[in-house]
């Protein structure tokens, strides 16, 4: 099962960003202030610096990886990352001052989905606080130094938005109320 | 400088996250087939 659809989705996804960082000069990032109409599409491409650009790509790689083990839907996948991605957008209203960008709420949405279809082998009580605890763990790891800023915890609150986004939309879904959990373990 | 090593620590440990639980499933997927090959067995043996 080398050519999945999922993996085609996450490499094409990989190739766009990469390039946008390399050969775009100008930063698309998503902000109240300065909103242009391209960026609200666009901003989903672009990153900060380039370790940004890594987490996110080790982050959606891994995400995939295990989308794909868990025979997860490429359309399952597909919604709920589109879903944390766009969630910022009404976001934006609630947090005027702050500029996103990157598609790090797109894999917290798309791990929601697939912590939400392991449930039967790691409990979603067990994973969804983990998840919770890493998503805020900037925040927390800022309050500690004392060096704590409004826009790290808006940052974490973006993710955590995507992460409930792309999860509430699977639970929602009919099909996945149905199938209980259910995997090919052949 | 101290900041930004926090913040990549910690999106390391993020991804190791999802990383350990992509291992578990693993795992768990394996036992899952085991069982399976074990209970088919047993129907065999049942239907001689």
């Amino acid at each position: 099962m080398l050519l999945n659809n999922i993996l085609l989705f996450v490499a094409a996804i990989a190739v766009i960003n990469v390039l946008f960082f390399f050969g775009s000069p100008e930063n698309f990032s998503l902000s109240m202030s300065a909103l242009h109409a391209p960026d609200i599409i666009l901003f989903q491409f672009s990153h900060f610096d380039v370790l940004h650009l890594i987490e996110n790509l080790l982050g959606l790689v891994f995400t995939a990886a295990l989308a794909i083990e868990l025979d997860l839907k490429f359309e399952s996948f597909v919604l709920a990352y589109f879903v944390g991605i766009f969630v910022v957008l009404p976001l934006l209203l609630v947090f005027p001052g702050a500029a996103v960008a990157g598609n790090s709420t797109g894999i917290f949405g798309a791990l929601a989905a697939c912590l939400f279809k392991a449930r039967r082998m790691v409990p979603m009580y067990v994973t969804y606080p983990l998840a919770t605890l890493f998503i805020f763990s900037i925040s927390l790891t800022s309050i500690a130094s004392g060096n704590f800023a409004l826009s790290v915890l808006k940052a974490d609150i973006f993710h955590f938005a995507g992460f409930l986004a792309g999860g509430a939309i699977n639970i929602s879904m009919k099909e996945n109320k149905v199938l209980v959990g259910v995997c090919n373990v052949r | 400088m101290s900041d930004y090593l926090v913040f990549m620590s910690i999106g390391i440990a993020t991804v190791a996250f999802i990383a350990s639980i992509l291992v578990y499933v693993r795992r768990a997927k394996e036992r899952m087939r085991h069982s399976l090959l074990r209970l088919e067995r047993i129907r065999d043996k049942l239907e001689g």
